[in-house]
């Protein structure tokens, strides 16, 4: 009897583990991508949003795991080999996208880019190769692939979905990459990448007409001999019908598209990120075979790269509300949901404010709150007060001592928050070094947990849509 | 604007390069140079004293900020060890070239001298760079319809004072320059004293902004990740 119930235990085990890592059970992957969304990011969101005990919906996901950032060369990666691991499995230095791991992004010390016109300066040999992608193995059988975001669509996350450099900001570049005809199209992409919306005209115009292209090629104009349409602003993005468009290049914005809270503040005519997410969803999801979709909440980042927690969680909640958009419109029995960031940053949740104060506030002490039942800010060791959010290094303005605090609105949208370590640079404030949180949820998600090394999601990616 | 508001934003002058301007009229051009005096006495008993100057240089839709920064700062030889890092911008050595467009809109600009790069800066990231993105606060040092909402010193000619519980600020005006003279404030402890002093200077014998040609454009996101 014994032997027969270890027997059945050892099949329901073998079963689970091959259930646990069944190939191709999803026909349709939707890549969700942070840049720079922490652990903390993540919480004070939370808390700005939903308060302490509410959710984010990124939160509601089946499975949670945790994933070790490192890159080849460094400690605190970078986006570029931080998305690029997710994408090709592949540890590579930092500022390397989607390349070998031998690839240097330095000759000496000087960068592989003319950092004057965004030309990349890689030798054509002899510095590593390109690594294939998530995206290019989806398009290599039969799937329709696409690539969104908030940021340049050339820019490091999304560029690593497409592109193959020694140097991130090689930015012309990576455009020519993905453009058919323009002479350094990827062919690895086939047909071309379907849907690709975000920022970053500038290069794909010539230097002759308002952009970057040092090479004279307009390739907005290439794209749409290729059959692309192309949409330059959110109105124009709004009459596109997803029923009858099978591919679709928008850029809105030269540089990067704005800070969601400036986008609705000022009613910029740019797509926010759930209709942009949605938008490509319904593009895609034509394809009888599936797709590979990437979206990037790209301007976390560079929100917490000017300690401004302000404008990185109203992007943080932009992000998780396509998260809720594209839940809403795929089916998880042949989806696959996964969300993570690509790196933490030194933002930090300080203090013991009592419960429901705000995240963008001072911080409360909560023995004096509870004692004297009213708020009562807490007070450093300098006698002023001092706010929940800080960061552990930052750039910009540096006050040469604290200000007061106590009549300032630090929940104000250009309020920026204070900082340990002193660095010069305006928005130098750096990654974080620590593991990110990653949730999914859909067809293939049950080996996504516990923690894990960046480049094992790409294997766990690769494995549930069976290729 | 509200008494706490005023003090927060003359508290905030004394510590900080940026300057309330208002223009109702054209104002007149002129050469600056201001020191910006902290003294701090922390619970701990330690004194600490801080002192840094600017040079400012007001023209007809145009100011130029720069620190004064001392010699052999920031040449090639300091910079050697960055040169690796394509991102390295020292706020500290960019001057800020503010302008009034067409528009009547404030646009600031960073320009690295050092680097011969002139760096644009968007309106969301104007914080980072210590600009408030208000033209009326880049051209006097200090808002002159403050002064409205500040009591006369009895006896001292354009001398204001403005007290509350936890502050004291005092201005001195300069009509004629429209800029203040001096601006100092104390907390009410006396453990936190501000003084911001305004002298004018010569004026440069090239005035740095009509020597920009050739310099490389750049934008504040090429300096992001």
């Amino acid at each position: 009897m014994k032997t027969k119930l270890k027997i059945c235990a050892a099949a329901v085990a073998f079963v689970a583990a091959t259930s646990a890592f069944a190939a191709g059970e999803a026909t349709n992957v939707i890549f969700f991508l942070g840049d720079g969304m922490g652990p903390t990011t993540v919480t004070a969101s939370r808390i700005y949003k939903y308060g302490e005990a509410g959710a984010l919906t990124m939160e509601s996901l089946k499975r949670t795991a945790r994933i070790k950032t490192y890159s080849k060369d460094a400690q605190t990666t970078d986006s570029a080999p931080s998305m690029a691991a997710y994408m090709t499995g592949v540890k590579m230095n930092n500022e390397v996208l989607s390349m070998s791991a031998d690839t240097s992004a330095y000759n000496g010390t000087t960068p592989y880019v003319n950092a004057a016109t965004g030309d990349s300066t890689c030798p054509a040999s002899g510095n590593g190769t390109p690594v294939t992608s998530l995206l290019e193995l989806s398009k290599a059988a039969g799937k329709a692939v696409g690539a969104v975001t908030t940021t340049r669509i050339t820019h490091a996350t999304p560029a690593a979905t497409y592109a193959h450099i020694c140097h991130r900001d090689g930015e012309n570049d990576i455009a020519a990459q993905v453009v058919p005809g323009s002479g350094k199209f990827n062919s690895a992409l086939g047909t071309g990448v379907d849907v690709l919306l975000g920022g970053g005209s500038k290069f794909f115009i010539p230097t002759a007409s308002g952009g970057k292209r040092t090479d004279g090629q307009d390739l907005t104009a290439l794209l749409k001999t290729a059959g692309y349409t192309y949409v330059n602003t959110g109105t124009a993005f709004n009459n596109v019908n997803p029923t009858s468009t099978s591919k679709l290049v928008g850029l809105f914005n030269a540089d990067h598209l704005n800070y969601e809270l400036d986008r609705v503040k000022n009613s910029v005519d740019e797509p926010s990120l759930a209709d942009m997410t949605e938008k490509a969803i319904r593009i895609l999801g034509k394809n009888s075979k599936g797709y590979f979709l990437m979206v990037e909440g790209g301007r976390i980042d560079h929100a917490l790269h000017g300690t401004n927690a302000k404008r990185a969680l109203e992007d943080t909640i932009a992000f998780d509300d396509a998260i809720k958009r594209a839940l809403s419109l795929v089916d998880l029995k042949n989806t696959l949901i996964v969300v993570t960031a690509d790196h933490d940053h030194t933002m930090t949740i300080n203090g013991y404010s009592h419960k429901g104060n705000p995240i963008l506030g001072k911080v409360t002490d909560i023995v004096q709150t509870t004692v004297q039942g009213k708020r009562v800010l807490a007070n450093a060791a300098d006698s002023l007060p001092y706010t929940t959010l800080v960061f552990g290094n930052g750039g910009g303005p540096r006050k040469a001592t604290r200000d007061d605090l106590t009549s300032v609105d630090t929940a104000a949208d250009d309020y920026l928050q204070e900082v340990g370590v002193v660095l010069g640079t305006p928005g130098s404030e750096t990654h974080g070094g620590g593991d990110v949180m990653l949730f999914s949820t859909g067809a293939g998600n049950s080996g996504f947990k516990g923690t894990m090394v960046n480049t094992k999601v790409f294997s766990l990616v690769k494995t549930a849509l069976g290729l | 604007m509200s008494k706490k508001i005023l003090l927060h934003s003359l508290g905030g002058l004394l510590a900080t390069t940026l300057f309330s301007l208002a223009v109702a009229a054209p104002t007149g051009d002129a050469n600056l140079l201001v020191d910006h005096e902290i003294k701090e006495l922390t619970p701990d008993g330690v004194t600490r004293q801080l002192h840094f100057q600017e040079r400012i240089y007001r023209r007809a839709g145009l100011v130029w900020v720069e620190r004064v920064l001392p010699p052999g700062a920031h040449d090639a030889a300091e910079h050697e060890h960055g040169d690796h890092d394509h991102k390295h911008l020292d706020l500290a050595a960019a001057a800020k070239l503010i302008t009034l467009d067409a528009d009547k809109v404030a646009r600031i600009k960073l320009v690295n001298t050092h680097d011969k790069v002139v760096i644009s800066v968007p309106p969301a990231e104007y914080g980072n760079v210590g600009f408030d993105g208000s033209w009326e606060n880049a051209v006097h040092l200090l808002d002159p319809k403050q002064l409205k909402t500040m009591q006369p010193v009895p006896g001292q000619a354009q001398s204001y004072q403005l007290k509350r519980a936890d502050t004291t600020i005092r201005v001195v005006w300069d009509a004629k320059g429209e800029f203040p003279r001096q601006v100092e404030s104390d907390n009410a402890s006396g453990t936190r004293h501000k003084l911001m002093r305004v002298r004018e200077t010569s004026a440069p014998a090239t005035t740095p902004w009509t020597t920009l040609q050739g310099y490389a454009q750049k934008e504040y996101s090429d300096y992001l990740d």
